[in-house]
């Protein structure tokens, strides 16, 4: 009768254990789906004090301890910051590296499940995926980045900034910068970098995003102001996206073609070799703007199932592996080569709830739902507590995330009820809809969920499916019930989920389609609003409330942010960043 | 009247003869005592269809629900693996004395139930299949010409592709299920009861009996299924028993692949497909369902070696 899962799962609490397999991998599916930018937030506290002259408190902060070139210490918290988020990112008590074993590696190794470098090549500012931005940032940097705090935004290849109105920022550039081809970097480059995504001619997979970009005006050759088309709260968040990234311009005007095989950035590391489906070789820029990164020769390679990821990473053929099984923690960290190290990622894996179709319209239906699913439950059984249960979909580090939200508990009882008030005394039969391999444990943690909420008379019909079908059956709104979409927030931003995923806007780029089953007109109404309101605290409180209207409203099935485990050799040293971006730059040898 | 009798059946139909089919039976069953594999076989099967028939009453878990606090609990007489730092070993116990799965579910009475459907799509598929080629085969080999023709063509292009790709395409286009599973594997596997079912009919209808029987007039319709068919049957049945294996064999592929009977339905070979993710952790979750297939598809087999025996006219003498 001793439940050993129970003995197992003590020591951690709830956040315990390893983390599933990480989650890259945009969706195929909506365009957009996947990509990380990191953006928004930042901007959003710091455009706060948009408005001139207005209050003495909170100037824009980052600028002030930017002024300084390199090396700008790490943005100390402003109050405004402390104010916005304050949110503290839980840890994990992660094993220190033990003795490495062998020879000093030549060249390190990093392997992901997935190869994003497929649609557009290695060319930065088309892709939205997670992975490959991941790859590709070691090479291309943007204006400004988000710290490790993901909080906090920091120059990169500009120095300062300053929001000179409300459609406005100026940025002075770093000096003496090159491009890894000897171009020099400089404000023309930005402006042509910028601009470029947003061209017919080389658009970018979430151009959508940064649309709101009107102009880049050139000022001097360090100089430039970026001018929006309204008011954007979230502009320089959204400046650290992997779409704003900086390309030679000499260079990339040959064509995208040119763009999609060759690299030159400004970034750490430039390129050695890379051709289709074959590794991306990088070797360490020595004319790096900054400190140039001890490991001197990096492949990134693609390693598909996990089961052999597991065994390169014991062999000692990889170094850094994504995605590790939970199962597998306590074996990788017996194995005296290497150690799987845990953090809280930044996926949100979440399933829209088609609310045109009986019975879930009824709004009592969708939160028996959510009371009946036992998120917490399947999280500590199934990931082995390796899932952050939230309240919504947001992160807990966007901006306007609402600490105070608790999530739905699991109360049967509860949905039975709600169920009865909605006139289904004897509980309902629903589908799920759902897909395999993606994402850490995704198959069994839907068919957990069904199994639990069965527990409360709502009886699941288990509907698995290939993704791309799940897609096309989604356009073709053949997916009543609930629908698997798991998303990477990238700019850190409430808007950057609730505008892309919920809004009636986006529902009609959709056709109204089952790709956005969510369009709420009350709920736009505040989501709108919060996307250009300039000041920091109103839109803050938006959000709240938007979460709170959405969470009563229960307008999809909530449930955790991912915890990614990584399995890292003994012989490297790094500490795994929360927004799934794995850079050889920030990782040393153990020597 | 007496003598009518014995001089005109031995003439027309000596096999379908109620009393040589008796005594063909008799001989089997004799044959069997003397089959040490062919009881064994039997034996397995036997226990394979009874627990299958019988499964709500061997078990008393739900195989669809599990609890998944008890999940990846391992087989009673084994410790199980600590997933966790400073976790204890537990040991097995009879609660569930093959352990249970990655969402808790007992596998025991998941093999059990996984019986019925494996044993169902082994059998279903046969049938249809072999009923659909070997009356394809019967008319292709009795009309010959270009109703033969047709038919042996169309059933080469269906040879041409890998059975199991064939499968796998067709699922594609009709979709999973229990039904469509079936009818993939029986469109599949027709063409090759067709054609043993038209080589036995191109030498049988040169047979007196079937002469014999046409000059007295009996009709096409008739004299295909009343005296052509039983006496080309044997090689079909023997044939198709061999192919209840490989149509078990083929579901629990297609349910591996995902493209079975539906993703939760406990089958062998979605609990294959399952138990593969864990090898190295929880080997329980692959190996009994893996056992499941091998034990039921050995028996039929060796049923099917003891059948090729006892049915083949040429060895009846040896015996």
């Amino acid at each position: 009768m001793a439940d050993p899962r129970q003995d197992l799962r003590t020591p951690y609490g709830s956040m315990s254990r390893n983390l599933s397999r990480r989650t890259f991998l945009g969706l195929a599916a909506g365009a957009v789906t996947s990509a990380l930018l990191a953006a928004c937030r930042r901007e959003a506290e710091q455009a706060g004090p948009p408005a001139p002259g207005q209050t003495p408190g909170p100037s824009p902060t980052p600028a002030a301890a930017q002024t300084a070139g390199p090396s700008p210490a790490p943005a100390e918290p402003t109050p405004r910051q402390e104010a916005v988020r304050g949110v503290e990112i839980p840890k994990f008590d992660n094993p220190p590296p033990g003795r490495p074993s062998g020879s000093k590696p030549e060249e390190l190794v990093i392997a992901w499940g997935v190869n994003q470098l497929t649609t557009y090549g290695i060319d930065p500012q088309r892709h939205v995926g997670t992975v490959a931005e991941s790859q590709l940032r070691h090479m291309y940097e943007p204006l400004v980045a988000f710290d490790r705090d993901l909080q906090t935004i920091v120059p990169a290849l500009a120095t300062s900034w300053e929001r000179i109105d409300d459609l406005t920022i100026q940025f002075k550039l770093r000096q003496g910068v090159k491009f890894h081809n000897g171009e020099p970097f400089n404000a023309e480059a930005v402006r042509y970098s910028i601009l470029r995504p947003l061209s017919d001619e080389t658009p970018g997979a979430s151009r959508s995003t940064y649309a709101v970009i009107e102009d880049v005006e050139i000022i001097d050759d360090y100089t430039v102001n970026i001018k929006t088309s309204r008011p954007d709260p979230a502009l320089l968040a959204r400046l650290t996206g992997f779409h704003m990234t900086i390309v030679a311009p000499k260079w990339a005007s040959q064509g995208p073609e040119v763009v999609s095989r060759e690299a030159n950035g400004t970034g750490p590391y430039r390129l050695v070799s890379w051709s289709p489906n074959e590794d991306l070789v990088l070797e360490a820029n020595e004319e790096y703007w900054g400190d140039p990164p001890e490991i001197k020769r990096v492949r990134l390679v693609t390693i598909t199932e996990q089961a052999t990821r597991v065994s390169a990473l014991r062999a000692g053929d990889v170094h850094v592996a994504t995605a590790m099984p939970p199962e597998e923690i306590a074996s990788i960290n017996a194995s005296g080569r290497a150690r799987a190290l845990r953090v809280v990622g930044n996926r949100v894996p979440f399933y829209f709830i088609t609310i045109e179709v009986p019975p879930y319209n009824d709004k009592r239906v969708r939160q028996a739902i959510n009371y009946a699913a036992n998120v917490q439950g399947v999280i500590d059984a199934i990931l082995l507590g390796n899932g952050y249960r939230i309240a919504t979909v947001l992160p807990i580090w966007a901006f306007g995330y609402d600490p105070t939200l608790e999530p739905y508990p699991h109360d049967p009882e509860k949905a039975k009820q709600l169920l009865a008030e909605a006139g289904y005394p004897n509980g309902i039969d629903i589908k799920i809809w759902y897909i395999q391999g993606r994402y850490p444990k995704d198959k069994e943690v839907a068919e957990a969920m069904a199994q639990e909420m069965a527990k409360a008379n709502i009886r699941c019909t288990p509907e698995l499916r290939e993704a791309a079908t799940l897609t096309d059956m989604q356009k073709n709104k053949e997916t009543p019930g609930l629908v698997f979409a798991s998303w990477g927030n990238w700019f850190f931003d409430a808007d950057n989920t609730f505008f892309p995923l919920f809004s009636c806007a986006q529902a009609k780029d959709y056709n109204f389609d089952w790709r956005r089953p969510y369009c709420n007109e009350e709920f736009d109404k505040i989501i709108q609003a919060a996307r250009v309101e300039m000041d920091v605290e109103k839109r803050r409180q938006l959000y709240a409330e938007a979460q709170r209207f959405f969470y009563d409203d229960a307008g999809a099935l909530f449930m955790y942010q991912l915890v990614d485990i990584y399995g890292v050799n003994n012989w490297v040293l790094w500490e795994p960043r929360n927004d799934e971006m794995i850079w050889a730059h920030e990782m040393k040898w153990n020597e | 009247m007496a003598g009518e009798r014995a001089s005109v059946p031995t003439l027309l139909t000596p096999f379908a003869d109620v009393r040589a089919r008796r005594s063909a039976m008799q001989r089997a069953l004799r044959l069997l005592r003397r089959n040490r594999l062919g009881l064994l076989g039997t034996a397995i099967l036997s226990t394979v269809v009874l627990a299958a028939i019988l499964a709500p009453f061997l078990t008393s878990y739900d195989p669809m629900i599990g609890d998944i606090t008890k999940r990846l609990t391992c087989p009673v007489l084994t410790w199980c693996p600590s997933f966790m730092p400073g976790a204890t070993p537990v040991r097995g116990s009879l609660d569930h004395p093959l352990g249970t799965d990655q969402l808790g579910r007992d596998i025991f009475s998941r093999i059990v139930y996984g019986a019925r459907v494996s044993l169902i799509v082994g059998l279903a598929a046969v049938l249809l299949g072999a009923g659909f080629g070997s009356t394809l085969g019967l008319v292709s080999g009795y009309y010959g010409g270009r109703v033969d023709a047709l038919i042996m063509r169309i059933g080469d292009v269906f040879l041409a592709f890998p059975y199991l790709l064939l499968a796998i395409a067709i699922v594609a286009v009709l979709g999973g299920g229990l039904l469509n599973v079936i009818i993939v594997l029986a469109i599949a596997t027709w063409v090759p009861y067709a054609r043993i079912m038209r080589g036995s009919v191109l030498s049988a209808k040169e047979q007196e009996y079937v002469i014999a029987a046409r000059a007295i007039g009996v009709r096409d319709l008739a004299l295909l299924f009343k005296h052509v068919a039983p006496n080309c049957i044997t090689p079909i049945i023997v044939f198709g028993t061999f192919n209840v294996a490989a149509a078990i064999i083929a579901e629990a592929g297609l349910s591996f692949l995902g493209l079975g009977v539906g993703a939760t339905r406990p089958t062998w070979g979605n609990m294959l497909a399952d138990g593969r993710a864990y090898v190295a952790t929880a080997w329980w979750l692959a190996t009994f369902p893996g056992l499941a297939i091998m034990l039921t598809v050995l028996s039929i087999n060796m049923i099917g070696d003891w059948l090729r025996d006892a049915l083949d006219p040429h060895l009846r003498n040896i015996e």
